[in-house]
């Protein structure tokens, strides 16, 4: 009996999921030892971003060519920018990005050189590039760090479906096909079981499953994850989906997933006898079992992350997520469904079994590093936790999601928090309104919270606060009550992850929706898998202007916090890059003075009496159109303020052909585009200041550089000189 | 508003073609090399779209 087990792309990068592991070691442990985990997410990403792979897109793509033609134009609608914006890019980058990506990916995976912050920098840059390039490829599907997304909505089976089938827009077509497909085909398992927690899994996923059915159309293919728990009694009724797979597990996989092993090992499966299944019978009808009983998680193996190519994650330590508890302990906030997915009920590990967790999987991965994986720290945990792990004098870093019980978090625990390793807390904030938060049901005390953020911050650890806009009567002088508590606080506080409040069908408010003045929700026909929906509130902001301060919220925190500032990118690579920044420097006031926020030098170019030569580092190109224009525009187009989005930015077709009449064509004017191959930043750079780049010559004095220059606009030119050599452009040639 | 910031919000300097511009003085001007019609606008920015505006809410998902 063999069993595989995948893990679809699009997950995040930096570190494995639970769900393989964790499902692995229950088989494992119940004697089915001959289990295969592949993430398909990591592998994938790994290839996309290969030397060979990327000089593929690069070739296909065609930029300069593309370029070339989008020249000859006299003005761009809204998709020629678009492309405009893509292909200039490539055509001043490409080769760049293909001749490096190696490079980068050793740089994340390196000891040494990831935590040397201008080469992680440079590494995470070429990575985005390499994402971009290859995202051309399959245009308008984008892959990123966080995402993916095609033309083809992820709410509507039909169209999932259809995507299955578009080897030009769905790249895991030709990747499954030529590494995850052979791969199986040489185990060749009795058992497929696939773990699809977000939407950006689902194409991938079902591509796969189509593909393994050509192939081998009699193994048992089963769905299973957190996504499934939200649309698999939906996604069961589009007929197509039963040629790719066999059968959904709900909520929690370990025991249907063993069930199904043990009933095709002895030959007599029958699938009606296994809870949390949806399948099809016999007869074509769609059977669901009855719902098993949760499982008592202190049963539970530790997770087994043997199999999974752990040197492949882009991090230089490995991260590992762990679970102490399943569900939420408190439970009450009628906006959150997350502690559903796993199945009904709030379990947990002991703290001696969480320890000892730690301890195995520390020593047989050596790593230090822990994500535990859980909704909420429990408040028992949060005490006797950190001494648990100090009796056992295991030496690790940590980090975890809270509540903000203030009971709980008092200074002594905060300390012992700290001392045992942790380095991060992430607490559900939301609103800093007492009325907002009493009708969430989130039962804290706003007065209180900043005290205890305050303890937490005494203690060293960095604190993360999720905020919520547009909660059904919340007006905006609530929400930006919200961000002015925030702001005011902001010395205390090291990251904000703000949304705006979503209408989850399986919440629930959206059952007692007119409890919370929700006078109409609208489906919409054609998204038979629609899980979100757009409403219209009787009171308070209204969903347009939930998403305006949302964009407000982020102007705002982009201005004000370090880690969301300049390239972003610690916060960017969120899930382990910034958590293993901060143990390595200790705290978040050490990371800050030496890596965020280090002194600068202002160049003065007065001061520079010698000849100035430009770095041979640097590299334009020139181009009939402003792409900073271009830039700027597009950046004001916010597809979710064109439409409810939920499960994509892209901008819908829809929307495209009316921009491509409706806005104001892009006028010709020349501009240049610049690569600093050091950093691998990319800016746009006026004609102008390019020039007085370009006159650094090594033989022109400073005077002789811009004595092109109009007197009247002589001080603004060596402004400019003093930012070009700010960005390391320029170089001196003293004494001459 | 300065001068300066006045003539750059009223279209900007325009470089000499040829001959020198009106505004700057013949003498201090060297027009070697000056690129007929260039607007003396000095600006530099990072050409990087989706890292300035990439949603906060794509990054919490996961």
């Amino acid at each position: 009996m063999r069993v595989a087990l995948v893990f679809p792309p699009q997950g995040h990068f930096t570190q494995p999921y639970l769900s393989l592991p964790s499902l692995a070691a229950f088989l494992r442990a119940n004697g089915i030892v001959d289990v295969h985990t592949i993430d398909a997410s990591i592998e994938s990403y790994d290839h996309f971003l290969s030397r060979a792979r990327l000089a593929r897109s690069l070739e296909r793509v065609q930029a300069q060519a593309g370029l070339e033609e989008l020249e000859l134009r006299e003005g761009l609608d809204f998709s020629g920018m678009e492309r405009y914006q893509r292909l200039s890019e490539l055509a001043l980058i490409g080769q760049d990005v293909v001749d490096n990506i190696e490079e980068a990916k050793r740089v994340l995976r390196s000891r040494e050189d990831f935590y040397d912050y201008e080469r992680y920098l440079w590494a995470g840059r070429t990575l985005e590039q390499g994402l971009r390039l290859f995202s051309a490829e399959f245009s308008p599907s984008r892959l990123t760090a966080h995402g993916f997304v095609t033309r083809y909505s992820v709410e509507r089976s039909a169209e999932i479906v259809a995507a299955l089938g578009d080897e030009k827009e769905n790249p895991y077509i030709e990747y499954f096909r030529e590494h995850t497909l052979p791969k199986l085909q040489q185990l060749d398992p009795d058992l497929i079981g696939i773990s699809v927690t977000f939407p950006s899994q689902a194409i991938p996923a079902l591509t796969l499953c189509k593909l393994i059915k050509a192939w081998k159309p009699t193994v048992h293919i089963t769905l299973g994850g957190g996504l499934l728990a939200y649309v698999a009694e939906k996604l069961s009724k589009q007929p197509a989906i039963w040629g790719l797979i066999d059968s959904f597990v709900m909520l929690e996989g370990e025991g249907p997933l063993l069930q199904l092993a043990q009933g095709i090992e002895r030959g007599d499966l029958d699938l009606s006898r296994i809870g949390n299944l949806i399948y099809r019978a016999a007869s074509g009808e769609i059977a669901h079992t009855p719902r098993a009983d949760p499982l008592d998680i202190k049963t539970l193996p530790t997770p087994d992350f043997d199999g999974l190519p752990l040197d492949l994650y882009f991090t230089p330590e490995l991260v590992l997520p762990l679970a102490a508890t399943r569900g939420c302990y408190w439970g009450k906030c009628v906006f959150c469904t997350l502690y559903t997915v796993i199945g009904p009920g709030y379990r947990g590990r002991s703290v001696a079994q969480t320890v000892e967790d730690m301890q195995k999987l520390s020593a047989k991965y050596k790593t230090r590093y822990f994500y535990l994986a859980i909704e909420d720290l429990p408040p028992n945990m949060a005490k006797a936790l950190p001494q648990a792990i100090l009796d056992a004098k295991l030496d690790v870093a940590w980090w975890a999601d809270a509540r903000l019980e203030h009971d709980v978090f008092d200074q002594a625990v905060c300390d012992s928090l700290a001392a045992s390793g942790c380095k991060r807390l992430a607490f559900g904030y939301e609103s800093a309104s007492r009325r907002v938060l009493d009708r969430m049901c989130k039962g804290i005390d706003p007065d209180a919270s900043m005290d205890l953020v305050r303890r937490v911050r005494q203690a060293g650890i960095s604190v993360t606060l999720y905020a919520m806009i547009g909660f059904p009567t919340e007006t905006v002088a609530e929400a930006r009550e919200t961000l002015s508590t925030i702001l005011e606080h902001r010395e205390l506080i090291q990251e904000v992850s703000v949304r705006v409040f979503y209408l989850d069908e399986t919440s629930e408010i959206y059952k007692r929706r007119k409890e919370f003045d929700i006078l109409e929700v609208y489906p919409d026909p054609k998204s038979d898998l629609q899980v979100y929906y757009d409403f219209k509130p009787g009171s308070g902001m209204t969903r347009r202007e939930a998403r305006d301060v949302y964009l407000e919220f982020t102007r705002e925190l982009r201005s004000h916090f370090p880690v969301f500032q300049n390239t972003n990118m610690l916060y960017h690579e969120l899930k382990s890059h910034y958590f293993l920044y901060l143990a390595k420097h200790g705290t978040w006031e050490a990371l800050r003075e030496n890596v965020l926020e280090p002194t600068k030098q202002l160049a003065d170019p007065r001061s520079l009496d010698s000849r100035p030569r430009a770095s041979n580092l640097v590299r334009m190109i020139e181009l009939g159109f402003d792409r900073a224009s271009i830039d700027q525009r597009l950046s004001t187009i916010d597809s979710a303020t064109l439409r409810p989005r939920y499960q994509s930015d892209l901008v819908e077709d829809e929307d495209r052909k009316r921009f491509d009449v409706e806005m104001e064509r892009e006028p010709r004017e020349a501009s240049m585009l610049l690569y600093d191959t050091r950093t691998a930043e990319i800016h746009c750079v006026s004609p102008a200041a390019a020039q007085l780049l370009e006159r650094c010559d090594g033989v022109r004095t400073l005077e002789e550089v811009i004595e092109i220059v109009p007197r009247p606009v002589r001080e603004e030119a060596l402004r400019c000189v003093g930012e070009l050599v700010q960005h390391g452009w320029i170089a001196q040639e003293v004494g001459r | 508003m300065s001068g300066q910031e006045k003539q750059r919000k009223d279209g900007e300097e325009v470089a000499p073609a040829g001959s020198p511009a009106e505004c700057v003085e013949k003498a201090a001007v060297k027009t070697e090399g000056a690129k007929p019609g260039m607007k003396y606008v000095f600006k530099i920015q990072p050409a990087d779209p989706k890292r300035n505006s990439i949603d906060f809410e794509d990054v919490a998902d996961k």
